[in-house]
């Protein structure tokens, strides 16, 4: 039999084969012996997933098995926010509004709410879309939205996301398809807001409680959950009745596979046919074994933020403006960038959102590499023989791309600049459980804004207006920020809010508030039999336009 | 002058009550280690500082951080935590997992089998490798053979699992295509990883067994058996062998502990769904309800199996039973 890697058709028969015809435990043990023993090649069956879906397709029916890089802890997003699970949770549920991902300026699209208008101050009026069912057979309706609000609040402890919507008042069901969300005051951004609250088949919600809905879910999306094998696969079958048109698959596994280089053999061994998160190190040996490289820039900036914990008390050097100045000029993005993250990456021009956001500011430049100017800048703020600026606290390791390796860059920058900086990876517990313990301190913390999937940029400026309680917070502390943020947040009027976000982003390029990185990028492989995919920057896959040829 | 003889020898003396007293001690002694490890890992808990600041979001105020606290008890004196913290455990209730929204222990519970059929079956592997491996370097004491053995047993104890398990990974799944990458569902699943950590473990085995080969080789029986002309094979395997088998029982029992922790890693590599996989995740996530009922299954393993080991070592070997 061939050993090269044109045996992966003939292993795909084998397999087919093999599953049809249950074979005895004693053949089993004596089939792994030979083959540990290699004294047999290729008797061993596949992967009984793999083996299954090949089957499947083989008689016609499309399958794709996708390797995530964890499995799920549960399958419904409002009980718990798992980024590596947002593709699981969107094939399933749908939300009132979707946000365009790739199109941020054309505001939120319809999906379970075909149009919306405030009708007050302090309220909403969502007009729903008729004739849609749940998985279940559960009707869709204003009562329906209503049951999934009032859940969403009463879960303890409270959802992740009651937090991002805390403008919500309660629900009202106008009629059957007419849904009144009441806010607490003026709240322009409600549609986007709610735009991450998946709607659940309230019924069933109710009866089984969230919990274990959560292990079966049942949504309103293009594939209804089939079942969850723990530790191995997570199956959904196509929602034939789906209001958005025929998913082209039939069947969707997903597989939590952590290791990287697992992940990428997997590929390269036909047991999946999508990995998320390809190590940039694999990806030319991707390219040369013929498989599609695809990236995403993800709606996410990475900055380093100083963090606050009560500004009365705290005397650190970059609480310095002229000092966060020199740290930004201090940084060869470019650099850093093409050698180290392989390009695999892209600048946010100085902003604390990338271009893909709505309020990304298109007259602000990216701060120059300027460490003559830096020093200057030091000097200035009485700094002549450079500054300590003591700990720069970073998240462990595999957050980002490339993090240990451009952490290092980055402190060997700011060192050539005469900012000397001690590197310290640890856990954000464990660094925000510091920060709450000493009360006089400045941190500088990489963060993470994340403005997907709305792709608005508010999600990313919130973080440094001025808080209204006095606990670690990275707020500018600027007045006239504050109200220019606070502004863009109560205006309906679209042009102006952009207007507002842009003048946000340029007050904070000129202070400087935080020192701006770059944006995220992630990385998918996939077998070339994959049709229809399309990058986008919410860290999903959106399976309902994927097929296989 | 009257004769004392062994108290198993003693006509009087029952072989069952020697290891009642036996086994009792080993089970008060077991009993000393999960308190043990029940205290420890409440403190650890406590140690690792508020929950508040992984369950709520950074910026959450500071009533809705006491709210949280007191939901969870931890406004409470130490000592109270304490006695409810062990009521609760003797319950079977170790909370709630804060990842999963699930009683912890039911979450670790799910996974742990899968780590015990890995466990078992490595140890096996590398058990019966290992002894395989031990008896032939004894045979061949001093000669070629012993040295290559003694090598390969030493490259086998150093080489990475991580590493290894890669490698097995390029050469079984994607070069021959004989074995699935990761994942479980079959006996096939299991080769790859089992392998790697009975390669860990072989190498130890084989030299425990290989000393106490050689040493049985020289007794005094074994030189009365070859004088009687029994076969080479007989006098290994009946003789010495069956002698030099009670070390390595000491060693599996001691190795099993190393053995669970050692999959940690095994299991990421493999993405075997096992309480290894399911720690790394917990610590990334903070779960602490999770490790809490992690160490404690792991320590209660751990003790068990010393227990049955000691046990065991007590029935073959009377010396043992005589040292309580």
């Amino acid at each position: 039999m061939s050993r090269d890697v044109d045996a992966g058709p003939d292993i795909m028969r084998r397999s087919s084969e093999d599953s049809s015809e249950p074979i005895s435990r004693k053949e089993a043990i004596i089939r792994v012996g030979t083959a540990v023993g290699g004294l047999t090649l290729a008797t061993s069956p596949a992967s009984i997933a793999s083996a299954s879906n090949l089957l499947i397709r083989s008689g016609k029916t499309q399958a794709l098995t996708v390797a995530l890089s964890s499995e799920p802890p549960s399958l419904f997003q409002n009980l718990e926010d798992e980024p590596q699970a947002y593709s699981v949770y969107d094939a399933i549920f749908e939300y009132l509004v979707k946000p365009d991902a790739l199109h941020p300026n054309a505001g939120p699209q319809p999906q379970l709410a075909v149009s919306w208008r405030p009708i007050s101050a302090a309220a909403w009026e969502f007009k729903l879309r008729s004739g849609v069912k749940f998985h279940n057979g559960e009707a869709w309706d204003a009562e329906a939205a209503k049951t999934n609000f009032e859940v969403l609040f009463s879960i303890k402890p409270p959802s992740p996301f009651v937090s991002r919507i805390a403008q919500f008042d309660h629900a009202e069901v106008k009629d059957t398809y007419t849904l009144i969300i009441h806010t607490k005051g003026r709240w322009a951004t409600a549609p986007i807001g709610l735009s991450e609250i998946q709607m659940a088949a309230p019924a069933y919600l109710k009866r089984v409680g969230a919990q274990t809905f959560a292990q079966h879910p049942v949504g309103t999306g293009p594939f209804k959950f089939a079942q969850w094998v723990k530790g191995q696969a997570i199956t959904l079958q196509r929602n034939p009745n789906y209001w958005g048109g025929r998913p082209n698959l039939d069947q969707l596994v997903f597989r939590g596979i952590p290791d990287p280089e697992t992940r990428f053999a997997a590929l390269q061994s036909g047991e999946i046919q999508i990995l998320t998160d390809l190590n940039v190190n694999d990806v030319p040996a991707a390219n040369r074994a013929g498989f599609r490289v695809a990236h995403a820039r993800v709606g996410q900036s990475i900055l380093i933020s100083p963090y606050i914990v009560d500004a009365q008390k705290a005397h650190h050097p970059i609480g310095d403006p002229r000092v966060r100045l020199a740290m930004n000029l201090a940084i060869n993005r470019p650099l850093i960038i093409k050698a180290i993250l392989n390009g695999f990456a892209f600048g946010l021009g100085g902003q604390a959102t990338g271009p893909d956001a709505f309020g990304w500011n298109p007259y602000i430049k990216e701060y120059p590499y300027n460490p003559g100017r830096a020093k200057a800048l030091l000097a200035e703020a009485g700094h002549k023989n450079g500054v300590d600026l003591g700990t720069f606290w970073i998240g462990v390791p595999g957050q980002f791309l490339k993090q240990r390796e451009f952490a290092e860059v980055l402190v060997q920058q700011f060192a050539a600049a005469g900012m000397r900086v001690h590197l310290r990876f640890v856990e954000y517990a464990t660094f925000l459980k510091m920060a709450l313990q000493e009360h006089n301190l400045y941190y500088m913390h990489q963060s993470g804004w994340q403005y997907y999937p709305a792709m608005d940029a508010s999600f990313a400026l919130q973080w440094y207006a001025t808080p209204n309680f006095p606990i670690i917070h990275t707020g500018l502390g600027d007045p006239h920020y504050d109200k220019v943020f606070a502004a863009s947040q109560a205006t309906f009027d679209q042009k102006r809010r952009l207007s507002l976000l842009r003048q946000c982003q340029r007050i904070i390029h000129d202070k400087p508030g935080p020192i701006t990185l770059w944006q995220h990028v992630q990385i998918f492989g996939m077998n070339k039999s994959v049709t229809g995919f399309t990058p986008t920057p919410d860290e999903r896959i959106h399976f309902l336009h994927i097929g296989r040829k | 002058m009257p004769v004392s003889l062994p108290r198993d020898r003693d006509p009087q003396f029952s072989i069952f009550s020697a290891m009642k007293t036996f086994i009792a001690d080993r089970f008060l002694r077991l009993l000393v280690v999960v308190i043990g490890a029940a205290i420890m890992a409440f403190a650890l808990l406590r140690l690792s500082g508020d929950p508040s600041t992984v369950l709520l979001p950074i910026f959450a105020t500071p009533g809705e951080r006491a709210q949280l606290r007191h939901q969870y008890g931890l406004d409470q004196p130490l000592p109270i935590q304490f006695v409810d913290y062990t009521f609760s455990i003797l319950h079977g209730n170790f909370g709630q997992s804060w990842q999963y929204r699930q009683p912890a222990l039911q979450v670790v519970l799910d996974r742990f089998p899968n780590t015990l059929e890995l466990a078992g079956i490595s140890m096996g592997v590398a058990v019966v490798i290992g002894v395989a491996l031990g008896v032939i370097g004894a045979a061949r004491s001093g000669g070629v053979i012993d040295s290559l053995l003694t090598t390969v047993s030493l490259v086998a104890r150093a080489i990475p699992s991580f590493w290894l398990g890669t490698l097995f990974i390029l050469f079984f799944s994607l070069k021959l295509r004989w074995l699935p990458t990761s994942g479980i569902g079959g006996l096939s699943h299991l080769v790859l990883p089992a392998l790697t950590i009975a390669f860990l473990f072989i190498g130890e085995v084989a030299a425990v067994v290989r000393a106490s080969m050689v040493e049985a080789l020289h007794t005094d029986y074994v030189r009365a058996a070859l004088a009687k002309g029994l076969p080479t094979r007989t006098i290994l395997l009946r003789h010495a062998l069956r002698n030099a088998l009670n070390p390595v029982i000491s060693v599996v029992a001691v190795d099993f502990g190393v053995l669970l922790g050692g999959t940690v890693i095994v299991e990421n590599v493999f993405a075997w769904p096992g309480i290894g996989t399911l720690a790394v995740q917990s610590v990334g996530a903070t779960d602490y309800p999770v490790l809490q009922a992690i160490v404690l299954l792991l320590a209660l393993s751990v003790a068990v199996v010393s227990t049955a080991a000691d046990i065991v070592y007590g029935l073959v070997d009377p010396r043992i039973r005589r040292a309580v």
